[in-house]
């Protein structure tokens, strides 16, 4: 068992007191909190009082065990794989918790060397080596690329007609616009060529994979080896088959107990502080808390419940922060509905709605700094974000939504309007069920509207079919956004795949034409901010807020740093241990 | 008694089909197993198709169960899970830690179960049978998750704290079976894995041990009560003979069916406990597949804990007969 440095509960809870009775004192005599809002980043680190050295072990508890190292294979795509696999794995670039892209410069340097055609060369540091000796070279490159441009075919889909790619990749964005990789001037240069422009460019390689063992582990078929090479049977007997280009390596891998990272010995950049990153896989995040207060874990991601956060927040010597990420809530409005087909009625449902009230009893719960989402492409930490929703549908405006009504025609029938011809105006709001989050939403959702004269009955479904057959008039679900904003395309375009609303807006469609390959980045965000005026305009969707995570840690490990478009390990190779 | 077991195990097998089919039905239709990556709005349509057929989604659920229960009775095989994952591996996998948390439980279970029962039985009205009376029906009202939120919030932390600040090393885990990462000799991973396990355990040794101790006072007072045990103590033999060489084996008779059954109960995973405790057992794995809606993983884990309930009941009917040569099984 492993010890706890820090004091017992007994003078723990002393501290506790005599601290808050500072607290009382200080509150009285001091100005408001700065509330500078929320966003997906907390760029301070959590506050801890000691300076970590280097040396010694950290234990981070992982809420969801990976069924597969790779998790660009669509079956694996987890982003808890993520967050291990990118201290494994080279990584190019990261994400800074303000959502801007971050270059590895330990490991490469990047630029766009040409822009039309597009052409960008990443010059690798001489001494970057696999955690096996193998130099990483340009067929590790041109793997990555490979197994996710969508090119290798097995045939077509006997349903829906599309080629079946061999590769399973979970995206193929961005490499499919690719025509060529290849060498420099030098082993280290490695020159990208696009056939088309691909705007978000950066965000491609990340991570670069180790073709060779790849290779092996498909028995000489690489195919085989993106699908189901990196599986966790295969993994866990065969742990020379995940080599390093990072500054940890994996030296241990028990399915169902845990996986441990070690000092990679290879790596040619700064070394890491901790020896030891231990992962136990603790899937339950509810016995997390007690878990850390015993001292078995140093640092949690859980999943951010209330009385979790509570629970965790009264034991002594923890430090935790509540951020807000990349995945956020909104409403889908179904335009097939013959009520939700006019504009005017969705402007009438946004203008009814009291987004303010919503946050303040939902995310604000977990902390005040949660805001109205205004802005489906970027969030509010990030300086591309514009609050285009605010000045129109920032307050609830009942007279407003009631004067919309009316003016499409409808008429006050005892509380709830009436159309002439289309009938009462009564909609059904949905969500996956069970979710009680959702579910207190779509209860406010339905209190605010009917105030307006909207009928709205609760309809909760047990999974997400009703999204792909439409049979829904008000979706309440979630996406994940922010890094790569061009992946906005297939929710709003006219024909978009995932464009639920079914609201077809030419205008839009041609400014994803525009951004998707525009490469001058102050440039692209307007045009995506133009993106977003257009859809307050026409209100397909109605953006609500991001939701809460919650990152916890001992104080005896310092540099733990909230980063919301990364995930909780972006800098574990930072994280130190306080002797 | 071979002809008894044979009936036994061939009407077992309908039932467990049965079962099989019935779970199946309720877990196919209980959501959507792929609505993480309809989700993803980068995964395409065919990926999505593909999906469905590697899982037979497209097909109707009559069907999926025909081909599942196929390559079951005929290949031996219990297929992969939805990411791709062998059925098997997990199953032992998970079988191995819910047997070690299993064993130690019961086994406990039974050496103070019986301890008490037959103390009770002896010294029946007395201020021991009243206090093991009222805890063993304490016991039987303690919900499970509770007790174990209990034990780590009340006992272990407070517990730990205190072996520290008399110098000691933390002892009492609560979560996993071993301290993470823990690297050290024999004897110091035999100390981790006992601090590990004595929570879990324990929690799962209260109810157990509430009903054992209850069977073997009631079976002991009935055979104290019986006229061949009133005849070994006329004829002068100590009460300790009496009890020990005529009176326990007699008594554990029932007590031993009760354990049998017992067993095959708690293996099917002790799922709360798991949970609570976080080890990787059947329970866990039952737990997680559901959420998940992971078929075939539920379906393995109903093959597995249905086989082991029937042979248990099995045993249990087999045992008894043996024990009591006043049974016959016909």
């Amino acid at each position: 068992m492993r010890r706890r440095d820090t004091g017992s509960r007994g003078r723990g809870i002393k501290v506790l007191a005599l601290l808050m009775g500072l607290a009382l004192i200080a509150a009285a005599c001091g100005s408001d909190d700065d509330d500078d809002g929320g966003g997906a980043a907390v760029d301070e680190p959590t506050e801890t009082t000691v300076e970590g050295e280097a040396g010694g072990d950290i234990v981070f508890a992982v809420e969801q065990e990976p069924t597969g190292l790779n998790w660009l294979e669509a079956n694996d795509n987890a982003a808890w794989t993520a967050y291990i696999m990118q201290l494994v794995w080279a990584m190019p670039i990261f994400y800074e918790p303000d959502g801007t892209a971050g270059i590895n410069e330990d490991f490469v340097d990047i630029e766009l060397t040409g822009e039309d055609p597009q052409v960008v060369t990443y010059t690798m540091n001489p001494d970057a080596v696999w955690s096996d000796g193998t130099a990483i070279t340009v067929d590790d490159w041109v793997y990555t690329w490979e197994s996710q441009n969508c090119t290798q075919t097995t045939g077509t889909d006997p349903e829906t007609g599309e080629p079946l790619y061999a590769y399973n990749a979970a995206s193929c964005f961005g490499y499919e616009d690719i025509e060529s990789i290849e060498e420099g001037d030098s082993s280290s240069e490695i020159v990208v060529s696009y056939s088309s422009p691909y705007a978000d460019w950066i965000s491609l390689f990340q991570p670069l994979f180790p073709a060779h063992k790849f290779l092996e582990a498909g028995n000489g078929d690489p195919v085989a080896g993106f699908n189901t090479g990196f599986k966790v049977e295969t993994i866990a007997d065969n742990l020379d088959l995940v080599v390093s280009g990072g500054p940890y390596i994996v030296t241990e891998y028990s399915p169902g107990e845990q996986m441990i990272l070690e000092r990679n010995e290879q790596w040619w950049g700064e070394p890491p502080l901790a020896d030891r990153i231990i992962l136990p896989f603790i899937t339950d995040a509810a016995q997390q808390p007690s878990a850390m207060a015993n001292g078995e874990i140093d640092v949690m991601f859980p999943q951010a419940q209330i009385d979790l956060v509570d629970q965790t927040a009264a034991i002594a010597g923890v430090e935790s922060v509540v951020g807000f990420g990349t995945f956020w809530e909104h409403v889908d409005m179904n335009v097939e509905n013959v009520h939700l087909g006019k504009l005017e009625v969705r402007q009438a449902i946004a203008k009814a709605l009291d987004r303010d009230d919503i946050v303040e009893r939902l995310p604000a719960q977990f902390d005040d700094s949660a805001e109205v989402l205004n802005n489906r492409i970027f969030f509010p930490a990030d300086e591309r974000y514009e609050a285009n929703g605010a000045d129109e549908y920032g307050e609830q405006d009942l007279e407003a939504a009631r004067a919309l009504l009316e003016g499409a025609g409808y008429v006050d029938d005892g509380g709830t309007y009436t159309h002439p011809t289309d009938g009462p105006l009564n909609l059904r709001i949905t969500w996956r069920d069970p979710n009680p989050r959702r579910e207190q939403t779509a209860q406010l959702v339905q209190s605010q509207l009917v105030e307006a004269g909207i009928g709205i009955d609760l309809a909760p479904q047990p999974d997400f079919l009703w999204l792909d057959s439409g049979n829904f008039d008000l979706g309440l679900f979630g996406w994940t956004g922010g890094k790569v904003p061009s992946s906005n395309d297939s929710i709003y375009r006219s024909d978009g795949g995932q464009n639920h609303a079914g609201l077809a807006i030419p205008e839009v469609d041609a400014l994803f034409d525009e951004a998707n390959i525009e490469l001058d980045e102050e440039t692209r965000s307007g045009l995506m901010n133009e993106i977003d005026v257009l859809l307050w305009e026409q209100l397909p969707t109605i953006p609500l807020f991001q939701v809460p995570e919650f990152l916890a840690n001992v104080d005896t490990i310092s540099n733990v740093v909230y980063n919301g478009y990364e995930g909780p390990a972006w800098n574990t190779f930072a994280w130190a241990v306080a002797n | 008694m071979l002809p008894f077991i044979v009936r036994r195990l061939l009407v077992s097998i309908p039932l467990v089909l049965l079962s099989s089919f019935l779970v199946f039905v309720m877990v196919a239709n209980a959501g959507d197993p792929l609505e993480d990556l309809r989700l993803n709005p980068r995964t395409t349509e065919a990926q999505i198709a593909q999906a469905e057929r590697n899982l037979n989604l497209d097909k109707p659920v009559l069907e999926r169960y025909r081909l599942w229960i196929t390559d079951v009775l005929v290949e031996g095989d219990l297929g992969v899970d939805n990411k791709q994952q062998s059925v098997g591996a997990q199953l032992r996998r998970s079988l191995f830690v819910t047997l070690r948390l299993v064993l130690a439980a019961i086994f406990i279970a039974i050496v103070a179960g019986l301890a008490v029962g037959v103390v009770s039985a002896l010294r029946q009205y007395s201020l021991f049978d009243y206090g093991s009376t009222f805890a063993a029906f304490l016991f039987f009202s303690l919900p499970v998750f509770w007790l174990g939120v209990l034990l780590k919030e009340f006992v272990a932390l407070p517990l730990n704290d205190a072996l520290e600040d008399l110098g000691f090393a933390r002892f009492f885990g609560t979560v996993q079976e071993n301290t993470p990462g823990f690297e050290g000799g024999f004897w110091d991973r035999l100390n981790d894995t006992a601090g590990h396990l004595v929570l879990p355990a324990f929690t799962l040794v209260v109810i157990s041990f509430a009903q054992y101790s209850r069977y073997t006072r009631a079976s002991m007072l009935d055979t104290m009560s019986a006229d061949y045990v009133r005849t070994a103590q006329a004829k002068g033999l100590s009460r300790s003979r009496v009890v020990t060489r005529h009176a326990l084996r007699n008594a554990l008779i029932p007590v031993t069916t009760v354990i049998a059954l017992d067993f095959g109960a708690v293996f099917g995973g002790a799922i709360i406990t798991e949970q609570v405790f976080q080890w990787k057992g059947m329970g866990t794995l039952l737990i997680d597949n559901i959420r998940q809606l992971d078929v075939n993983m539920v379906q393995g884990w109903l093959l597995v804990t249905a086989v082991t309930v029937v042979v248990f009941n099995l045993v249990a009917d087999v045992l008894y007969a043996y024990l009591d040569p006043r049974i016959r099984l016909d």
